[in-house]
């Protein structure tokens, strides 16, 4: 058997990896319908993937390129989107707890503050890593 | 960008499908740059150029793509 798409096979190995660990901890820790949802859907998905990489066409549908440009375009779209979503929560909780002076106003400024400067320099790290793959 | 795979294609009696089966890219790909919404990468204007026997130029409509993007930089 051939895998055409390796990427799709690694993704669904770690699914249903993670589908077994999860079975593990539960049958260690005890049974419930919430950690058997885990399981099933992290199997689901992990078979979903591996099956899909083995088929020539569907890896070909996987693997083309207006799919994977679709596909970079929406994670960028939805980085920024997710960058300004926080940027509002961070000045909406900033402006409160000036109002306010309430601990937990506080907690959320830090804590989007704090998400804030995280996605500021990942970005900056990728440009940086894409800036020198190009030159 | 504006492109002749649709003429050349229907000139050749070929479907999307087999077309997009020569270059190996899914028919959405084919369909989305017959529709203009999406511009092929040079590999792939090459296979498909390949294909009808024409040049990339010919094929990608180079020159009056050109022109129309000197028009909107002229206008911006």
């Amino acid at each position: 058997m051939k895998i055409y798409n390796k990427r799709g096979f690694y993704s669904g190995l770690f699914f249903i990896s993670t589908a077994i660990l999860s079975l593990i901890l539960m049958i260690h820790k005890g049974m419930n319908i919430r950690d058997w949802l885990t399981v099933v859907l992290g199997l689901s998905i992990g078979i979903f993937y591996i099956t899909r990489s083995f088929s020539k066409n569907a890896s070909m549908k996987d693997r083309d390129e207006l799919s994977e440009h679709i596909r970079t375009k929406a994670q960028a779209m939805a980085f920024f989107w997710t960058k300004v979503v926080c940027i509002g929560l961070f000045a909406f909780f900033a402006m409160l707890f000036s109002h306010t002076k309430d601990e937990v106003h506080f907690v959320l400024f830090m804590a989007f503050a704090f998400m804030l400067l995280g996605m500021v320099i990942v970005e900056g790290i990728t440009e940086i890593y894409c800036n020198h793959k190009v030159e | 960008m504006k492109t002749r795979i649709k003429e050349l294609r229907t000139a050749a009696n070929m479907t999307q499908q087999q077309l997009a089966a020569l270059v190996h890219v899914s028919s959405r790909t084919i369909i989305s740059i017959e529709k203009e919404s999406y511009s092929p990468s040079l590999m792939l204007a090459y296979r498909i150029a390949q294909v009808f026997g024409v040049t990339v130029e010919e094929l990608c409509c180079l020159q009056e793509n050109k022109e129309m993007e000197d028009i909107q930089n002229e206008n911006l």
